[in-house]
């Protein structure tokens, strides 16, 4: 316990492994509770899956053909925006299902991962950092970048604050009421995708969207409205990944599956303390 | 003849709508005026939803022309109050009363933060259907009829021209019914309204014609069918029983009797 104090103060990795995680928990609390209540977790977590095919062809270019510019981080942003594109497109323009459409996002995107990483030389532990993350590896490069994909998501909601509520309410409603929600829309699953990529580092791919939905699901049992339900979310997800980090330290865990696990007891505590609450209410 | 045609509202001209290949609305002719209270009623998948869409211009006619305000419904249903059934989406969506009439109003504010103004707006539409009082309430403890008249408040917050309502009694008690009733007939002093609704009873005592919507598209003036004595026979069953004759192809000549 004492060891992971004194090492925070000496070992850089863990400051940004900390910073990281408290950086992606305001926009995860943010995008979190939008995602929980128009019940689109599952398209939060195609884009997910989807990021592994940017990160396989951005490590390969970077390891194989020395584009040293590109980092796994950035592909993944590419390949998050491009799936939010597709799923925004095919959403508004076509009458396929959209379970087939995330189907497809989700399974192409891991292949195209999986044969690029495949053909990436060195010791393959790429895989595995990505599928489950890898907070403690993250870069001084990659941490500015998070910081300025939070600083946009954040800044983003809160301007069209108002619009995105009113959609995610009544969609039929805010369209005849002259707002664009196609274009709203678009722009919406635009940040979802830079919130999962920021998740991505804290917490890896397949983790992603309990951490976008497990705080989020957490501040909605105890709150009535949903500027408190996102600050509540964000101070959940922070608590849960600097938690997550400390408790993972010392024994060696893995910080992501530690971070979850933290999410998911303390939801589990709210569906419990949210019973307890309306037994009282309601003798 | 000037003023006649610059009181229309909403006019239809041989609209035609179908889903699929078949048609769900036939060659619809249909001219609304200013401060008119409309029921639209008929069987159920007989066309009256689809013709409010197509008022509300979320639908395309594949023939014949709507106008709204005397424009394409895409660029005047923004003075259009809509007020939907409200099972339709989520109860449990964390939002305060006064959050969502302000919903309203997000399409005409600008970015960021609503303004003083903007909250005064959706404060009077609150007044108006009588809420004030509940402006802090979660959405989702509201009874049904409560929730409905936040829907008019949300509706009239953007001051519209004209109100739409998609049966509105539906999912409420009779005295709840008998309540957003009183407060259309005062709105209807100053606005149109259409109300659809399958309840003919509750539409009957404040509509001034009703149109009957069965494929095709038939307006009664209610005067010359409300005859006291149909009350007086029929009593609450008077609903069904009006609904079927005046919205059959055929019974159309009840109308007169």
């Amino acid at each position: 316990m004492l060891q992971f104090l004194s090492d925070l103060q000496q070992f850089r990795f863990l400051q940004y492994a900390l910073l990281t995680g408290l950086m992606a928990s305001v926009a995860c609390g943010i995008i979190g509770s939008y995602v929980t209540v128009r019940r689109i977790t599952y398209i939060a977590g195609a884009i997910a899956h989807c990021t592994l095919g940017g990160m396989g062809i951005a490590g390969y270019l970077h390891k194989e053909q020395g584009l040293t510019f590109l980092t796994p981080l950035t592909g993944a942003v590419c390949a998050a925006l491009l799936a939010a594109l597709v799923i925004s497109y095919m959403l508004h323009r076509s009458t396929m299902r959209l379970d087939t459409i995330l189907s497809a996002v989700w399974a192409i995107g891991m292949a195209v991962g999986i044969i690029f990483i495949s053909k990436t030389g060195g010791y393959n532990k790429d895989l595995m950092s990505y599928l489950f993350g890898d907070i403690l590896m993250v870069s001084d490069q990659d941490l500015l970048l998070i910081t300025v994909l939070d600083l946009i998501v954040t800044a983003l909601v809160l301007l069209f604050y108002n619009r995105l509520v009113a959609i995610s309410f009544d969609e039929e409603f805010a369209r005849i009421s002259g707002i664009r929600v196609d274009l709203y829309n678009t722009l919406f699953l635009c940040l979802v995708a830079l919130t999962v990529v920021l998740l991505v580092q804290v917490v890896g791919i397949i983790l992603v969207v309990a951490l976008l939905s497990l705080p989020a699901a957490t501040a909605g049992q105890l709150t009535t409205r949903l500027p408190a339900m996102m600050l509540l979310a964000v101070l959940l997800c922070a608590l849960s990944t600097t938690g997550g980090l400390f408790l993972s330290y010392a024994p060696n865990l893995p910080a992501g599956a530690t971070i979850v696990m933290l999410a998911g007891v303390l939801y589990l505590a709210s569906i419990f303390l949210a019973k307890i609450r309306g037994r009282r209410d309601t003798p | 003849m000037q003023t006649a045609t610059e009181d229309i509202v909403i006019s239809l001209r041989g609209v035609d709508f179908g889903y699929n290949g078949e048609l769900v609305l036939q060659d619809v002719n249909l001219e609304i005026r200013h401060r008119e209270m409309i029921g639209i009623i008929g069987p159920n998948g007989g066309g009256k939803t689809t013709l409010l869409r197509l008022i509300l211009g979320l639908l395309k006619p594949l023939r014949g022309q709507v106008l709204v305000f005397g424009q394409p419904p895409a660029r005047s249903s923004h003075r259009l109050g809509y007020v939907p059934q409200h099972m339709l989406y989520d109860n449990r969506f964390p939002v305060s009363v006064l959050d969502v009439v302000l919903m309203g109003l997000a399409g005409k504010s600008g970015i960021g933060p609503f303004s003083r103004k903007t909250v005064h707006a959706a404060e009077e539409a609150l007044a108006a259907v009588n809420l004030s009082g509940y402006r802090n309430n979660p959405f989702a403890e509201l009874s049904g009829g409560q929730r409905q008249r936040v829907l008019i408040a949300r509706a009239l917050a953007s001051a519209p021209d004209m109100l739409l309502f998609d049966e509105p009694t539906a999912n409420v008690d009779t005295t709840a019914g008998e309540k957003l009733y009183e407060i259309l007939e005062q709105l209807n002093e100053r606005m149109t309204i259409l109300v659809v609704s399958h309840d003919i009873g509750f539409v009957n005592r404040h509509i001034t014609s009703v149109v009957c919507v069965n494929h095709q598209v038939v307006v009664h003036p209610t005067s010359a069918l409300a005859g006291q004595n149909i009350i007086d026979l029929y009593g609450h069953d008077m609903a069904l029983i009006r609904h079927d004759h005046r919205c059959a192809r055929e019974g159309h000549q009840c109308s007169s009797s």
